[in-house]
C-alpha cells in the first residue's frame, strides 16, 4: 500500500508513537536518516535505531524488538522482499517502508495496510495488475464446497458435466498461472534503483517548512552517490539537479542570522569529473580518477606521456601540479578549471564537466558533494577491520555533521588511498589480461593475497571498482563487440568460511543501470545445486562459496548464452 | 618565625584550587600548638608585670604582648579561612555529586568534616521536601536543559530497560536512542549512554 499523503499519513500519524527506524548501511540511507531525525525531533518522537546490512541482520533486529515497538521505518531495507512473510510479523505491527531498491515487492505493494510504502506508486514502473498476480482465495473455496453440494444432491447425473467444468476451470486456472509466472518474471527481471530516499525525505521536510540548508546538503550527497556509483541514469540525475538547484536558491535567499555567522552556502557549480582534486594535487587527482584514466588509457606509458603532455598544455609546470591544490598558486588554480574544459576536446575528455553542488562553510572549509560521498565511503567501508559497523555508522554520522571537521579531513584521506587501489588493481587486471572473456560475459576474480583485496569485499568499493574495470576493458579491447559484454568482480568475502561476493553490471553499450544478474544469479545457484545466500538487498550482489564458483561461472555461461 | 605554619596552611589552599587534598592534621595541630604557646608567653609578661611594677621594663612588655596578639589573630584567621575554604568545596561536591561522596574524596575529609557534610544533606534534603507538595529535586537540572527530549548511544549491552510511562526498551551496544531527558540522566551518569550532541 502507498501511502498517498506522506505528511498526514506518516508524519502526523507516528506522532506520540514510538518508533524502530532500522537504517541500510549505506549512503543514501544515512543522508535519508539523519533528515528524518531532525523531523522527527520538532515532533518529540521517540525512536531507536539501528543498523542493519542484510537481510539476517534486519530479521535479527526485528526479532529483537517486535515485543516493544509496534511501529517499524525501514530506510533502503526490506522494500524488495515480502517484509510480513520475511520476519513473522504480528498482525498488530506496521511497517513503514522507504526503499530506493527496485522492483518493490508485489506483496509489499498489495498490502492491506501492514506494510506501507513511502515512496511514489509512480516511481515503480510496469507493476502488474492485483488480479493478474493474486487470486481471492475465499472465492475459491467458496467455489469448490458449492461443487460439493451440488455434487451430493444430483450425483450420477451432473458428474459428467462437472468434470467438464472442473477441466475448463482447470484449464482457465492454468492460462492464468501461465500467465502470472510471465508477468512476475518481466516485473522482477530487472533490478534498479529509483529515487534517492533522502530526497524523498527531504521533500517532506520541505512539505513541512522545516528545511534548511544541512538538510538539503544531505539530499544531494545522496543523489551525488546514486550517480558516482552509477546506480542511476544521467538523464535522471539531471532531472533531480534541477529540484534541488530551485530549493539551493530558495533556501540561499532566506538567510538567517546563523547562516551570516557561518556564512554557511551552497552553491551549484560547473565541476569536473575527477576525484577530490580540491584536497589532493592536480596530478594524482588526474591520474587516479576513473574518467581521465579511462579516457586517456593512464594505466599505459603511452597514457603517463598523455598526462603530462595535456599538464603541458595547460601551462601547469610539474612542480605546481604535484603539490597540493590548496598550495598551488592562486592564478593557476583559478584556470585550472577553465583550462581544463578549453584542452577536454583535444585530450577526449568531453563531458568531463558536469553539474554538481558545492558547500562553503566558515572561510577555509569548501567541500564538492563528491568528496563527502568518497568520505563516507571511506569511513564505512575502508576503516581497521576490527570495528563494527555500528560504530562506523556512528562515526558515519558524525562525518556529516559540521562540527567535526577532522573526522572528514581523516576520511579523505582515507578515500585518496581508495582511488589509488582502484587505479592500481584495475591496471593490473589489465596487464596480466586477467579479465577473462567467458562468451555471453567478461569476469575479472580478485584473489586472495592480492593488492588490498579484503577492501573490495564492500559493496561500494566494488561496484566501483567494477565500473572502472569494465570501461577500461573496453577501452582497450580490441574485440568490437566488448561494449555489449556485461561484466562480473568476484572478490573474496569472508576466508574463514570460505565465501566470495560477486557483482554482476550490466555492459557499457546499453547505457542503463538496470540489472539483470539478480535472477540470473539465482537461476544459475539452482542449477548447480549450491548453498548460496544472498543476504544483500541489491541483488546484483550474490555470495557462495568459492570451491563452487567455477562451476557457478559454467552454470552462468550456459544460462546466458 | 610566628605565624609562618599558618602561612603554610593557606599555600597549600591556594595550591590546590577546586579539589580538596587530604586534611592536614598535623599542621592544624601545630597551628593550634603555636596559639597556645603565644597565649603563654601573654600570661607569663601579665604575670611577671604584677610582681615587678618596674616601669623601665613595661615598654619592651608592652611590645612582646602585642606581637604575640597579633601571632595569634593571624593564626586564627589562617585556620578560619583553611576550614572555611574546604567546607565551600565540599558544598560544591555535595551538589555535583549528591549525598552520597566518592570514596577517593572520603578519605581526605577529617571526622568533623564528614559530620557536617551529612548535616548539610540532611538540611538540604529536608528543605527540598519542603517546597512545593512533593517536594523538588534542586540538584538535577543545574543548568536550564535546552531540550526536553536528546539523543543517546548506548555504549553496552545493557538489556532491557523499562522508563517511566511503562514502555521497554531494549538497550543494545552502539544502538542510538531518542527519550525524554529526565529518562536518560541517570543512565547518562552510570556511563552506560553516551550524550550526543
Amino acid at each position: 500500500m502507498y501511502v498517498d499523503d506522506i505528511k498526514q499519513d506518516f508524519y502526523e500519524f507516528l506522532s506520540g508513537k514510538r518508533i524502530f527506524l532500522i537504517i541500510h548501511y549505506d549512503i543514501d540511507s544515512i543522508c535519508a536518516c539523519k533528515i528524518l531525525q531532525s523531523l522527527l525531533r520538532y515532533k518529540h518522537i521517540l525512536y531507536t535505531l539501528s543498523v542493519v546490512r542484510g537481510i539476517e541482520d534486519l530479521k535479527t533486529a526485528y526479532r529483537e524488538n517486535c515485543n516493544d515497538v509496534k511501529y517499524f521505518v525501514l530506510i533502503n531495507c526490506g522494500g524488495t522482499v515480502d517484509i510480513v512473510e520475511e520476519l513473522e510479523a504480528e498482525e498488530d505491527i506496521t511497517f513503514f517502508i522507504l526503499d530506493s531498491h527496485r522492483p518493490t515487492d508485489l506483496c509489499n505493494i498489495y498490502s492491506n495496510g501492514q506494510v506501507r510504502l513511502l515512496s511514489t506508486a509512480e516511481e515503480d514502473v510496469a507493476v502488474p495488475d492485483f488480479h493478474d498476480v493474486f487470486k481471492e482465495e475465499s472465492d475459491e473455496e467458496d467455489d469448490e464446497e458449492e461443487v460439493d453440494d451440488s455434487d451430493g444432491e444430483t450425483r450420477a447425473a451432473k458428474r459428467r458435466r462437472l468434470g467438464e467444468e472442473e477441466i475448463v476451470k482447470r484449464r482457465e486456472r492454468r492460462l492464468w498461472e501461465d500467465n502470472r509466472n510471465k508477468l512476475l518474471f518481466e516485473y522482477s527481471q530487472f533490478t534498479y534503483y529509483a529515487r534517492a530516499s533522502a530526497i524523498r525525505i527531504f521533500d517532506l521536510a520541505w512539505k513541512l517548512n522545516k528545511d534548511d540548508k544541512d538538510l538539503l546538503w544531505l539530499a544531494i550527497i545522496a543523489l551525488t552517490e546514486q550517480m558516482l556509483l552509477g546506480k542511476i541514469e544521467d538523464s535522471q540525475y539531471t532531472l533531480e539537479v534541477g529540484p534541488l538547484q530551485s530549493h539551493a536558491t530558495r533556501l540561499h535567499n532566506r538567510t538567517n542570522d546563523t547562516d551570516v555567522l557561518t556564512s554557511l552556502k551552497i552553491t551549484f557549480e560547473k565541476d569536473l569529473r575527477l576525484t577530490l582534486y580540491r584536497h589532493w594535487s592536480v596530478e594524482s587527482s588526474l591520474k587516479y580518477s576513473m574518467f581521465p584514466a579511462v579516457k586517456m588509457k593512464l594505466w599505459s606509458l603511452k597514457g603517463d606521456k598523455k598526462l603530462n603532455e595535456l599538464l603541458a598544455d595547460m601551462g601547469f609546470p610539474l612542480i605546481q601540479s604535484r603539490q597540493a591544490f590548496k598550495s598551488m598558486d592562486l592564478q593557476l588554480r583559478k584556470e585550472f578549471h577553465e583550462s581544463l574544459e578549453k584542452l577536454s576536446e583535444k585530450y577526449g575528455l568531453q563531458d568531463i564537466v558536469y553539474a554538481s553542488f558545492i558547500l562553503q562553510y566558515g572561510y577555509r572549509s569548501k567541500y564538492c558533494a563528491s568528496d563527502i560521498v568518497f568520505a563516507l565511503m571511506a569511513i564505512l567501508e575502508s576503516s581497521p577491520r576490527d570495528k563494527k559497523p555500528e560504530e562506523l555508522f556512528n562515526l558515519a554520522l558524525d562525518c556529516l555533521s559540521r562540527s567535526k571537521k577532522e573526522v572528514l579531513d581523516g576520511a579523505i584521506e582515507r578515500a585518496k588511498v581508495i582511488a589509488k587501489t582502484l587505479f592500481k588493481t584495475v591496471q593490473s587486471a589489465l596487464d596480466m589480461k586477467q579479465i577473462i572473456n567467458a562468451g555471453p560475459f567478461v569476469y575479472y576474480i580478485i584473489q586472495e593475497g592480492c593488492l588490498d583485496w579484503y577492501m573490495f569485499s564492500h559493496q561500494h568499493i566494488l561496484s566501483l571498482l567494477s565500473h572502472f574495470l569494465l570501461r577500461a576493458y573496453v577501452a582497450m579491447s580490441r574485440n568490437r563487440k566488448a561494449s555489449t559484454l556485461p561484466l562480473i568482480v568476484s572478490a573474496p568475502k569472508n576466508i574463514e568460511t570460505g565465501t566470495c561476493i560477486l557483482l554482476g553490471i550490466p555492459p557499457l553499450g546499453e547505457n542503463s543501470p538496470k540489472n539483470f544478474f539478480g535472477k540470473a544469479f539465482e537461476q544459475a545457484a539452482e542449477r548447480i545445486n549450491c548453498d548460496a545466500t544472498c543476504d544483500f538487498f541489491d541483488t546484483s550482489y550474490f555470495e557462495i562459496h568459492t570451491k563452487d564458483r567455477t562451476r557457478f561461472f559454467d552454470a552462468l555461461t550456459a544460462l546466458l548464452s | 618565625m610566628y605565624g609562618e605554619k599558618g602561612f603554610a596552611l593557606i599555600k597549600e589552599l591556594s595550591r590546590c584550587k577546586e579539589t580538596l587534598p587530604p586534611y592536614n592534621t598535623d599542621l592544624v595541630n601545630a597551628v593550634s600548638n603555636e596559639i597556645k604557646q603565644l597565649l603563654e608567653q601573654i600570661k607569663d609578661a601579665q604575670s611577671t608585670s604584677d610582681n615587678e611594677s618596674a616601669l623601665v621594663t613595661a615598654g619592651s612588655k608592652i611590645s612582646t604582648i602585642t606581637i604575640a596578639h597579633a601571632g595569634i589573630k593571624r593564626n586564627l584567621r589562617c585556620l578560619l579561612s583553611y576550614h572555611y575554604n574546604r567546607i565551600k568545596c565540599l558544598r560544591t561536591m555535595r551538589w555535583e555529586f549528591g549525598s552520597i561522596l566518592p570514596a577517593d574524596i572520603k578519605v581526605n575529609l577529617s571526622a568533623e568534616e564528614i559530620e557536617w557534610f551529612s548535616k548539610y544533606s540532611q538540611m538540604l534534603a529536608s528543605y527540598m521536601r519542603s517546597i512545593g507538595d512533593e517536594g523538588v529535586n534542586l540538584a538535577i537540572d543545574m543548568k536550564p536543559p535546552k531540550a526536553l527530549y536528546i539523543e543517546v548511544r548506548c555504549l553496552v549491552d545493557y538489556g532491557r530497560f523499562e522508563l517511566t510511562d511503562g514502555s521497554v526498551l531494549l538497550l543494545k551496544k552502539d544502538s542510538r536512542h531518542y527519550l525524554p531527558r529526565s529518562e536518560c540522566e541517570e543512565l547518562i551518569r552510570q556511563g552506560v549512554f553516551q550524550h550526543i550532541v
